[in-house]
């Protein structure tokens, strides 16, 4: 950045040498000039007298040409004059200083509306750097080819001679020898999704009809083939079905673990894609699955678990022995009971928050909810109570903007968790979609500033804090 | 005129030759380089008679043509931009039911046909026109370009270059909607 402003100040001061130059030059001495024009015109005046002896001019024709000179002489004595009051010795500094100020004003007042000084580079095409191929390599893939000439029929051997075209850049080579190893392997999932990748490569990136078959016979065999399912998504965007791709792609990253390196790759996409259609890719990408290493707990609010309520041991024991619609009839009577109860006692927080557990893991929401709201008129400094209400409200993953009541809860927890972090996201977006961008940024920032440095979420709502306008 | 005021009129004419391209790039710049006009625009598709890829493959004639709402896309395996959009023709001819039928544009027939076995075939009948002249008829610039026909054989629309998918679903879907009535 400070490059460009560097090159773009030495350029202009480039520019600008020449007119100084000229501007400051002292002016020529045409003072010189008249004089040479005088001594010019008073020899023609010379030489007219002279004509006019010898005849060759009459006396008529001489007065003409004098008056002729002598009009001359006086032009040239008026343009000395003038040029005289204009460049008075030191010659238009002030002209020179305007000029120097002015410039690059107004080149900076052009270029600031106009210019992009942070847009990326738009090459033609982004070529790979092409590491040159060590010696050995070529000496070791040509021996390889000879092997394979005499086997053909050495599956390894394919296969390690496709993987070396593919790093060297020969997609087509890499096709041919994918295929051979097919040919040799043909019930092997993951040979069909390294051959239809070839294909893809050698393709320019557009996943090809033969290249999609054969992705989807992997998938087939490995659901969990996250290569062949990225693929078939951008088969899906190439056809012009974003969604199709936005679905697809979705699903690989609720299917993966949080740690799982295509996963920046993925969302990326999920990212282009999404803004295409105007979808918000924040709240379409949903939550990987728990990295072997622990994930940060975002998007978890919820309380631990949901027991029905707690039963005495003896209630327990005497449920065990009942058959499974027996025990159903029992719990429902005893939630159904605790309900009847609080109606009586509404200011029982702990007896609210069982009922909601009850209900919630009955499937009720309505009811949990209900529960919910009256656990926190109960006891409203309750955090658990507030999460729990929030977890039940929150939006759909389609729609970013919560309801008010869920958003009230959000605020809330906020002010009884200052770093809650899905508190600090929602109100972060409403505040967003509200216009109020320091609002957002405030609380977007001390979201980023409690998420771990490797913490999936963090592109996403870094550059979603970039496009707050 | 005396000889100085010539000499500074003379100054100027950088300036004039300026303005007068800047004018002139100015007033291409509100053009849309892609809406290039074309000839036979409600106008029949000119005649002609291609053969298959291959000896005995059928190939494709104005006669094609008519009868059914279609597109032409002129292509070829060498056109890289053909392959971007191919993905998309694949769409529109497996999933929305075009007839799409094609000319393959100064092409080997074994190329062409190497980049069907890969890319998928969408296209009903090709035309093989090696040497180029019944494109030179349609007033093809460059592969790729897409012709919408009517059902009575004449050109409604041109589209040069590779069709992206807003193409398709803003420009190409409705107006085969709307002539298939």
């Amino acid at each position: 950045m400070i490059g460009f402003w560097l090159v773009a100040a030495a350029l202009t001061a480039l520019a600008l040498l020449p007119l100084l130059r000229t501007l400051l030059r002292p002016s020529p001495p045409l003072e010189g000039a008249a004089e040479f024009a005088r001594g010019v015109y008073a020899a023609q005046v010379t030489e007219i007298d002279r004509d006019l002896k010898r005849g060759i001019l009459s006396v008529d024709q001489a007065r003409a040409a004098r008056a002729e000179v002598g009009r001359r002489l006086l032009s040239v004595a008026d343009e000395a004059a003038a040029t005289k009051v204009t460049s008075n010795g030191k010659p238009a500094q002030r002209t020179a200083m305007v000029v120097t100020l002015l410039l690059p004003l107004a080149a900076l007042g052009i270029y600031l509306p106009l210019g992009h000084p942070n847009l990326p580079a738009v090459p033609f095409a982004t070529r790979p750097k092409e590491a040159p191929v060590p010696p050995q390599v070529i000496e070791a893939v040509a021996k390889l080819e000879e092997a394979l000439k005499a086997n053909p029929d050495d599956a390894g051997g394919w296969a390690l001679l496709a993987q070396s075209y593919g790093a060297m850049s020969r997609p087509n080579d890499a096709v041919n020898a994918w295929r051979q190893v097919l040919r040799l392997t043909p019930a092997d999932a993951s040979v069909k999704g390294a051959l239809a990748e070839a294909l893809t490569v050698s393709a320019d990136g557009v996943v090809g009809e033969e290249a999609v078959r054969l992705f989807t016979e992997a998938v087939a065999a490995n659901a969990m083939d996250a290569r062949a399912r990225y693929y078939l998504g951008m088969a899906r965007l190439q056809a012009g079905d974003i969604r199709g791709a936005l679905d697809r792609w979705t699903a690989l990253v609720a299917d993966s673990p949080a740690d799982a390196p295509w996963l920046p790759t993925v969302r990326e996409r999920i990212h282009d894609a999404a803004t295409q259609v105007g979808l918000d890719p924040f709240a379409i990408t949903p939550q990987p699955r728990p990295a072997s290493a622990p994930p940060p707990a975002m998007g978890q609010a919820g309380g631990q678990g949901g027991a029905a309520p707690a039963l005495s041991p003896e209630q327990m024991q005497a449920m065990a022995g009942m058959s499974k619609e027996d025990q159903q009839a029992t719990i429902n009577s005893m939630v159904d009971g605790l309900e009847a109860k609080l109606k009586d006692n509404p200011g029982d927080a702990d007896g609210w928050m069982r009922l909601a557990r009850a209900r919630e893991v009955q499937g009720n929401l309505d009811a949990a909810r209900a529960a919910l709201r009256g656990a926190v008129k109960a006891d409203p400094k309750r955090l658990q109570a507030w999460l729990d209400l929030s977890r039940l409200t929150a939006p759909d993953d389609e729609q970013t903007q919560g309801s008010p009541e869920f958003l009230a809860a959000m605020g809330t927890v906020l002010n009884l968790a200052p770093d809650n972090p899905q508190a600090l996201y929602y109100l972060g977006q409403q505040a967003a979609n509200e216009g109020k961008i320091d609002r957002a940024r405030e609380l977007w920032g001390r979201l980023l500033k409690q998420l771990p440095a490797d913490a999936p979420q963090r592109p996403e709502l870094q550059r979603r804090m970039d496009n707050l306008k | 005129m005396s000889a100085v005021t010539r000499h500074r009129l003379l100054l100027l004419l950088p300036l004039a030759v300026f303005l007068i391209l800047g004018g002139y790039f100015a007033l291409g710049l509100t053009k849309d380089p892609s809406k290039l006009p074309s000839m036979l625009i409600d106008k029949p598709a000119p005649t002609f008679a291609l053969p298959g890829l291959s000896e005995g493959e059928k190939g494709l004639s104005n006669a094609d043509l008519t009868g059914k709402v279609q597109l032409v896309n002129v292509f070829a395996s060498w056109c890289a931009p053909c392959r971007v959009e191919h993905p998309l023709l694949m769409r529109l001819a497996k999933e929305d039911g075009v007839t799409i039928h094609a000319i393959n544009y100064k092409d080997k027939p074994e190329a062409a046909k190497a980049f069907l076995d890969q890319m998928g075939n969408p296209f009903t009948a090709i035309g093989a026109d090696k040497d180029g002249r019944v494109a030179i008829d349609f007033g093809v610039y460059g592969v790729p370009e897409t012709y919408v026909i009517d059902r009575q054989g004449r050109v409604r629309y041109r589209h040069v270059g590779p069709l992206m998918p807003f193409d398709v679903d803003e420009t190409i879907l409705p107006m085969i909607r709307e002539l298939s009535k």
